[in-house]
């Protein structure tokens, strides 16, 4: 992202809510729906301040009901207009994923092309902070799977404000999920990765599209969110170790941005897929499959995955933390693969 | 479920509470209340780490109801109702456990007939009337009590497990407790119907409301609906107006209530009224106040101490209970991460 006069440092949240601002003053069709989005401006400030901008009619606090919620703005999108329906926990899906995977991504497929669902549904994912096994999860792979809607997942500020912008724009209905640890917010651990240079001016982000964070010769990390800033941080300790790591932020899951990982791989001869997700059938399973499958020979070592055991996230703190995966499980594995 | 006597006693007739019974349920009362105190002192010491739903304002409904049970009732509670947990028997020290980052509130002693606390909104509804109706189906003669919030009546679980509830005459008493706020939604934003209550209507049984703040009223609703649970009269919803505190420690209630608001639901607060009535009818007295207060404060110091013996630091135990039998790629996978631990250092 090209950074311009106009650019100042916002947290995630604030560029999500930037994104979400301008093209509400752009387009009357825009609107906000869910559980604690108005006066609170969403428990992970989503919408800070757009209530009392926009007031209780386009920023509508719902009930506890997601099936409601989303099926209704399913509805409106049909009738043409362009919500922002806000998911509070990704965790939360398994009471409205009718309403998500055979409602909202099958729709304009069943209607043969009639119908139109341009829908943002956004969502706060990830763990690391004692939140337990119910409300820790990311299930990157669990949306991915399933066809008929994008899935994307941006790192920084710059990415949150414009891939918000390009989802509202979007004819496909988009499932955005934000970290909750990329949000920048007060009552978080404070990460650095959080706040970024973000221009003023409305700008898109395409969505399908990852991005090399860290251009390197030895080994191909990819991640996405806070593996991306993770396997960062492990690329400056694989420098001191003398490894230079390139680093791919995929962004997004859907579309897969399968050419930019296959010519990485193709220069570095190895790769590390780190995931904040459960290991088994999940999105590392997919970039290996696609590697195996279009760049086997550019290998010079077996494919690494490093994603969280098929086990339910703990709440405890420690053991919280022997499952996620971290800078230094990223460096170890990343050196045991330039030493094979 | 009040007293020892009672407990093993057991008889549906014997309902009137005696004095002795009201000087427990003040001290159970006292007791939530200190601790919730406590455990909110510990946070913002920092030494809280994980998420806490107070439940001040809310002891009189919660211990009420619980008073209400037999020894052969289950209670199927949220993770709000910490006052009742203790009311029931659970042991303090797990309640310090979790806010400090031990999963401990998911253990519970054997013989306790307790559901685990509820995290997903409405969602054990469902469980508790399926419960029930395999009680009834046995011709077991338990009652299921179960609690939940207002937000949780906007929930599918919530509707279709009164429903089922109606329609299968489950021995269930669902317990909504009032506080006028999810979150940060106000009850007259949740649901456009005159009163919680009359939700029960709709399908097929009696809805009662209640003071929540008003404890003897509420053992006395509660009691009826018991009662009339076990004589296989069916479901009741009752729905106890209590106060509300913070919805977690991750939330700031001053961002979408007035002072003038928190400070009314203070002057509600169901300690003080249950303490002057015993008061005046001679039941209470300094020397009493003195007393409870004195145990409170040891009991509370032991459950803190034994709470600090639950951490578990064996990474090893992150693969427990995730199957009956764990097929043999899981043990793959468990014995290749832990040996990683072991090589790579395990993390701090």
């Amino acid at each position: 992202m090209a950074t311009t006069a106009k650019s100042r440092m916002l947290t995630g949240s604030k560029a999500m809510v930037e994104a979400i601002d301008q093209e509400m003053e752009r387009d009357p069709r825009v609107f906000v729906m869910g559980e604690d989005v108005g006066k609170y401006g969403g428990i992970f400030g989503s919408t800070t301040g757009l209530f009392e901008k926009y007031g209780p009619t386009r920023i509508l606090d719902t009930p506890i009901s997601e099936t409601a919620f989303i099926g209704a703005a399913i509805g409106a999108a049909m009738e043409g207009m362009r919500p922002i329906v806000e998911l509070m926990f990704v965790d939360f899906f398994g009471v409205c994923m009718d309403q998500i995977y055979n409602q909202m991504a099958k729709i304009h497929y069943m209607s043969g092309g009639h119908v139109k669902v341009p829908l943002v549904l956004m969502t706060a994912v990830g763990g690391g902070y004692n939140d337990a096994a119910q409300h820790s999860q990311t299930l990157y792979a669990t949306f991915a799977h399933l066809p008929g809607m994008k899935v994307v997942a941006p790192t920084f500020p710059d990415d949150l404000k414009g891939m918000m912008i390009a989802a509202i724009r979007e004819d496909n209905p988009v499932i955005l999920m934000f970290h909750k640890g990329l949000q920048g917010l007060g009552w978080m651990d404070q990460l650095d990765a959080s706040i970024g240079e973000v221009p003023q001016e409305p700008y898109t982000v395409p969505l399908g599209r990852s991005r090399i964070v860290r251009e390197g010769n030895d080994v191909t990390i990819v991640g996405i969110q806070m593996m991306t800033v993770h396997a960062m941080k492990a690329a400056e300790q694989l420098k001191e170790a003398g490894i230079d790591a390139e680093v791919i932020d995929l962004r997004s899951l859907v579309p897969l941005d399968r050419e930019t990982i296959l010519r990485s791989v193709a220069k570095t001869h190895r790769l590390l897929v780190v995931d904040e997700d459960y290991q088994s059938y999940g999105m590392s399973a997919e970039i290996a499959a696609t590697v195996a499958e279009a760049g086997l020979y550019d290998l010079e070592a077996p494919i690494r995955r490093l994603a969280i055991p098929d086990v339910p996230i703990p709440y405890s703190d420690p053991l919280e933390n022997f499952v996620l995966p971290n800078a230094e499980k990223i460096a170890e594995a990343a050196k045991a693969l330039v030493n094979m | 479920m009040l007293t020892e006597e009672k407990m093993k006693g057991g008889k549906g007739a014997d309902t009137a509470l005696q004095p002795s019974d009201l000087e427990r349920a003040l001290y159970l009362m006292k007791r939530a209340r200190a601790l919730d105190e406590r455990v909110l002192s510990l946070q913002r010491q920092g030494k809280v780490i994980g998420t806490y739903a107070p439940f001040s304002g809310q002891e009189a409904a919660q211990i009420g109801a619980v008073m209400a049970m037999e020894s052969n009732d289950w209670l199927f509670p949220t993770y709000r109702d910490g006052a009742a947990l203790t009311a029931f028997g659970y042991p303090l020290s797990y309640l310090f456990a979790f806010p400090t980052g031990v999963d401990a509130r998911w253990k519970r002693p054997e013989k306790l007939h307790l559901w685990p606390p509820a995290i997903s909104i409405a969602s054990h509804l469902p469980h508790a009337v399926g419960f029930a109706m395999a009680a009834q189906f046995r011709h077991d003669p338990l009652v299921v009590l179960a609690f939940c919030g207002d937000g949780a009546t906007s929930e599918g679980d919530f509707h279709e497990a009164l429903n089922l509830a109606g329609l299968f005459h489950a021995p269930v008493v669902l317990v909504i407790e009032n506080n006028g706020y999810a979150i940060s939604l106000p009850r007259s934003r949740q649901t456009a119907s005159a009163t919680l209550a009359q939700k029960a209507e709709a399908y097929g049984f009696p809805g009662v409301q209640v003071d929540g703040h008003d404890l003897l009223a509420v053992y006395t609703v509660v009691r009826r609906a018991v009662e009339r649970a076990r004589q296989g009269e069916g479901p009741t919803l009752i729905k106890p107006e209590v106060s509300l505190c913070p919805h977690t420690t991750a939330d700031d209630p001053t961002k979408y209530r007035s002072k003038e608001e928190l400070e009314a639901e203070r002057k509600k607060d169901p300690l003080p009224r249950l303490t002057q009535y015993l008061r005046e009818q001679g039941a209470w007295d300094d020397t009493k106040e003195q007393q409870a207060t004195d145990r409170i404060v040891e009991e509370l110091h032991r459950a803190e101490r034994e709470a600090v013996k639950l951490a578990e630091a064996d990474p090893r135990v992150i693969f427990d209970n995730v199957y009956a039998h764990p097929p043999k790629t899981f043990l793959a996978q468990r014995n290749a991460f832990l040996r990683e631990l072991r090589e790579g250092g395990a993390p701090s």
